[in-house]
């Protein structure tokens, strides 16, 4: 065994306080090491090449770096020794800077023996170090998209585009998710449909495309490369491939509830397409409300319909398929501001939420685009606008900015002046947060050529006093206690995460945020992946987006789906753990305790012929978490790399 | 019909219609206060089997590895040993045949003036301050996991007992009085490994205290191992065990167990609300990953 000791100063980071040059002198008479050397900076060029040259001519066979965390340089250590020649995981990190350094300054001879120590503890783990290979898994190179949405859309179209195949599965009817509800869009006043559609046209049009609507995603097993997906396609009780889209069956259907598409403000039937643009154009009955389902009646539909499509016997498909990736564009839901007293409990009828206003300004809304109040149908000519309902409030558990409203509800203000020129619009809020490109140029001429008001303030109270509400507040700028009647009262509701997003996260087994967005791997230099290789994320999923970042999420999620698929195969990652089968005793600890849930059973056969139950790592799973090792009773699991023998000898040499 | 031919009686049966190859149940020992586990492979033994208040044996134990169609006495520390067996996978059920008994609680020879003994084949004729601590506590409510069940139903007319009364005690000591009464208790311990080898659920197959690469714990028999061995030994048991009271029986040198693991249960019961021994379904909770785990770190 001959062991080489490298130490780095890391300019003066750890030789300000530890004294390197000792140390180095002093860990070269330790047994087995043959080499021990210092130098200003182990990672550049030079340092490597230090090691190099040391490694070839004391004929070193595993080394032992003393410097910064090895989160930073372990793999330009490994790779310099593959580079030699050498299998990569003879190598030890003794962390002497973060560990050490950084947090003794105050007491640089103590330090100093403390970096001895972590380094002899690096040397009894090098000792015991093993050759460490990874193994080959095969890529199934076929997509998942789950959520319809613009960034879901966005993300199949690029993957597709790029010439593999994808699956996009979306839980409503029809795919197009949020932006199908906007009118315009910030800050260029694009129509948000007319740039929608298109791309759900080429996304149903696409031969590599699979849409799945009126479906969902049940259970997830596997891994990267090789997910297995159980989607439920529920029944839509229509037959897609009879069915014209003619929408005869929904004019005549006799039940009629409120739409969800137009939050409420207008009534579809309970055989319905969501919007006249749906993607696929094909309704679905709503089976809880339809007459036929509850009382056995009815069946208007079935009658109607010229092409023979209706099946009230159609039951939900179970579709079990394998994909290399999946993208979660799940999108988000709506702060519910019946939470807050001050804003009547949602019980005020002219109070209404910005995307009830979406809808209303819309010339295909429930109202033909007439901005007019939902209790006696007058068009609204003062209109209160009220931002930061449901974000940056920490009693509603709410702390984070949601970061479209600044944007959408100077456009609802600029919208108003446009549908209805002699209207006033009032616009209060806390901070107004414009950081985006022509952002601030958009508010700037709200303000200016519109002449839209802004309050800074929180509004207080708002109660109705005849047929019109009376917003109460406080202008922080002016000091001034205000007291304002208006026609119309718009509440820029937060961003919130799905309301299943739990339930989501654990059929996923990934993490949630402390907010419950989807946590991304690093928040900057992994903002579209995951901690489960293989899973991406895109859109508002993840935090609060609005379009272009959505967009560009979709993109970049695409693009790792890509370079994942454009792999001949996957390594698999060695650093795992392992069971030895001799001891297990089966008791399968491991695999209700694997967070991964990377273990299986696995049926042996003893010496003696007899068949008993062990456990069993799936090596591309298997993320070296090692919670597995811990919970084993009879230690049995070991971590490659990171054995029981190697923690003993390390605890041993202190 | 007394329990004992009752039980013959049963076991004839079982094997008659050849549901088991072998039962598993006491026998008379070689003093009148004493029984010992006997397996049985025949119908003609049955007349050996009995059962009275000195059958104290947790037999669980003589179901490891491969069965082949096992009946079993079960009394209720056995009972809740199978339990722990079923929840780590260490016996088939499909393989097991349980007669549960309903069990009036075991005699602690340390406690009965055994010279008076009756020549008795009835249940019951010791009073209830004869019985061994862990039976005054006892719910009696046995673990719904067996096939068939003897005995007349028990009725529990004893004073209800705080079974956590002793660690309390224990709790009201200061840490480090506490330690100087463990140091003292390990300090007999002669390392025998009854304790561990009489233990239904320590089914390791090679034991952290036999390895030697790496070494867990070093051979000598010094306070500090003994220390070492006998708190690594609890703690491995923690959450698991269901209180038999075996290790502390078996014990040569006294070292009262049920005092350290009675705490550890008492802890798991507080924390997550968990009793061993009651449903194979239910896992121990140091083995299983739950929402509402205390922990908020690992959701």
């Amino acid at each position: 065994m001959r062991i080489g000791v490298f130490i780095c100063h890391c300019g003066t980071n750890i030789s300000g306080v530890v004294d390197v040059v000792k140390l180095a002198e002093s860990i070269s008479h330790y047994p087995g090491v043959v080499i021990s050397k210092e130098n200003k900076y182990m990672c550049s060029d030079p340092g490597q090449n230090l090691i190099k040259s040391a490694v070839k001519e004391y004929n070193l066979d595993r080394i032992v770096v003393a410097s910064c965390t090895p989160k930073l340089h372990e793999n330009t250590f490994r790779a310099c020794l593959e580079d030699l020649g050498l299998n990569p995981y003879m190598l030890e990190i003794a962390n002497i800077r973060e560990q050490c350094s950084w947090v003794h300054s105050d007491n640089p001879e103590l330090a100093t023996k403390k970096a001895e120590d972590l380094i002899k503890m690096a040397i009894a783990r090098v000792r015991f170090a093993k050759e460490l290979t990874c193994s080959k898994v095969t890529i199934e190179r076929r997509a998942l998209v789950i959520g319809g949405g613009v960034a879901g859309i966005q993300s199949a179209l690029d993957i597709a585009n790029a010439g593999y195949h994808v699956t996009l599965v979306e839980r409503t009817p029809s795919i197009g998710g949020r932006m199908a509800q906007l009118d315009k869009t910030f800050p260029t006043l694009d129509c948000s449909a007319c740039i929608l559609t298109p791309k759900m046209v080429e996304a149903n049009r696409h031969h590599l495309i699979k849409i799945l609507t009126y479906s969902e995603v049940e259970e997830v097993s596997g891994f990267v490369g090789s997910f297995e997906v159980t989607i439920r396609m529920k029944s839509r009780s229509v037959e897609m491939k009879k069915c014209t889209g003619c929408g005869m069956c929904q004019s005549k259907c006799p039940v009629k509830v409120d739409s969800e598409f137009d939050e409420g403000l207008s009534k579809r039937r309970a055989i319905y397409m969501p919007f006249p643009q749906a993607v696929p154009n094909i309704p679905v009955i709503d089976r809880a409300n339809c007459r036929y389902f509850l009382e056995k009646k009815c069946g208007v539909c079935k009658k109607v319909c010229p092409s023979d499509a209706i099946d009230y016997d159609q039951e939900d498909t179970i579709l079990k398929e394998k994909f290399g990736s999946i993208t979660i564009a799940t999108g988000f839901d709506l702060f519910d501001h019946s939470a807050y007293g001050e804003y009547g409990y949602g019980k005020l009828k002219n109070v209404i939420t910005s995307i009830q206003y979406e809808r209303l300004v819309n010339s295909s809304g429930p109202t033909g685009g007439h901005i007019i109040r939902p209790s006696d149908g007058k068009e609204a000519k003062k209109v209160a606008f009220i931002s930061c309902v449901g974000s940056r409030d920490n009693k509603m558990g709410k702390p984070y900015c949601s970061k479209v409203c600044c944007m959408y509800t100077a456009k609802h203000a600029l919208l108003l002046k446009e549908h209805v020129p002699d209207a006033e619009a009032y616009i209060f809020y806390i901070d107004i947060r414009a950081a985006g490109k022509n952002y601030e140029e958009f508010v700037y001429r709200v303000q200016e050529n519109y002449r839209v008001k802004y309050i800074r303030g929180r509004v207080s109270k708002i109660f109705e006093e005849g047929d019109n509400l009376i917003v109460r507040g406080f202008d922080t700028l002016s000091g001034e206690s205000i007291e304002m009647e208006f026609d119309l009262v718009v509440l820029a509701v937060g961003v919130i995460p799905r309301k299943d997003s739990d339930s989501f996260a654990r059929m996923l087994n990934i993490s949630l945020d402390a907010n419950h967005f989807v946590g991304e791997l690093h928040p900057k230099l992994a903002p579209v992946e995951k901690n489960t290789p293989g899973i991406f994320l895109s859109g508002s999923c993840q935090y609060p987006r609005d379009i272009p970042e959505s967009v560009a999420m979709a993109g970049a999620a695409a693009v790792k789906s890509l370079s994942l698929f454009a792999k001949e195969f996957l390594t698999s990652e060695p650093m795992i753990s392992e069971v030895n089968t001799s001891i297990c005793t089966g008791c399968l600890n491991c695999k209700n305790i694997c967070p991964y849930r990377a273990i299986n059973e696995e049926e042996i056969k003893d010496l003696d012929g007899k068949i008993r139950i062990v456990a069993k790592v799936n090596e591309t799973i298997c993320r070296g978490c090692g919670t597995c090792v811990a919970s084993c009773p009879s230690q049995c699991i070991n971590l490659k790399g990171v054995s029981n023998e190697q923690i003993l000898a390390a605890i041993e040499a202190l | 019909m007394d329990i004992n031919s009752e039980l013959q009686k049963k076991v004839y049966k079982l094997f008659e219609e050849g549901t088991i190859k072998r039962f598993i149940g006491y026998e008379k020992g070689s003093l009148p206060y004493k029984t010992r586990p006997c397996i049985i492979t025949k119908k003609e033994d049955v007349n050996r089997l009995i059962f009275d208040q000195f059958c104290v044996n947790n037999l669980s134990i003589y179901l490891r590895g491969d069965l082949e169609k096992t009946g079993i006495l079960a009394n209720m520390c056995t009972l809740k040993s199978i339990v722990a067996l079923l929840q780590g996978n260490q016996v088939k059920p499909e393989n097991l045949y349980i007669l549960a008994v309903n069990c009036p609680g075991m005699v602690d020879p340390d406690k009965a003036e055994l010279s008076s003994l009756p020549a008795q084949t009835k249940l019951m004729p010791f009073g209830y301050k004869n019985l061994y601590d862990k039976c005054k506590a006892c719910h009696h409510e046995l673990p719904k996991i067996y096939q068939d069940l003897i005995g007349e139903e028990i009725s529990v007319a004893c004073e209800p007992v705080d079974e956590y009364a002793f660690i309390k005690d224990m709790e009201k000591l200061t840490q480090d009085e506490r330690w100087k009464f463990w140091e003292k208790q390990f300090s007999k311990c002669i390392r025998c490994y009854a304790c561990r080898n009489v233990c239904p659920i320590c089914y390791c197959k090679e034991c952290m205290v036999d390895k030697a690469n790496p070494q867990w714990v070093s051979k000598l028999n010094q306070s500090s191992t003994n220390e070492y061995y006998n708190l690594m030994r609890v703690i491995h048991v923690m959450g698991r065990c269901t209180d038999c009271g075996e290790c502390e029986r078996v014990c040569p040198v006294k070292i009262p167990y049920r005092k350290l693991i009675k705490k550890m249960e008492k802890e798991i019961k507080e924390l997550y609300g968990y009793v061993p021994g009651k449903d194979p379904k239910e896992l121990p909770p140091l083995s299983t990953f739950k929402e509402e785990d205390p922990e908020k770190g690992i959701k």
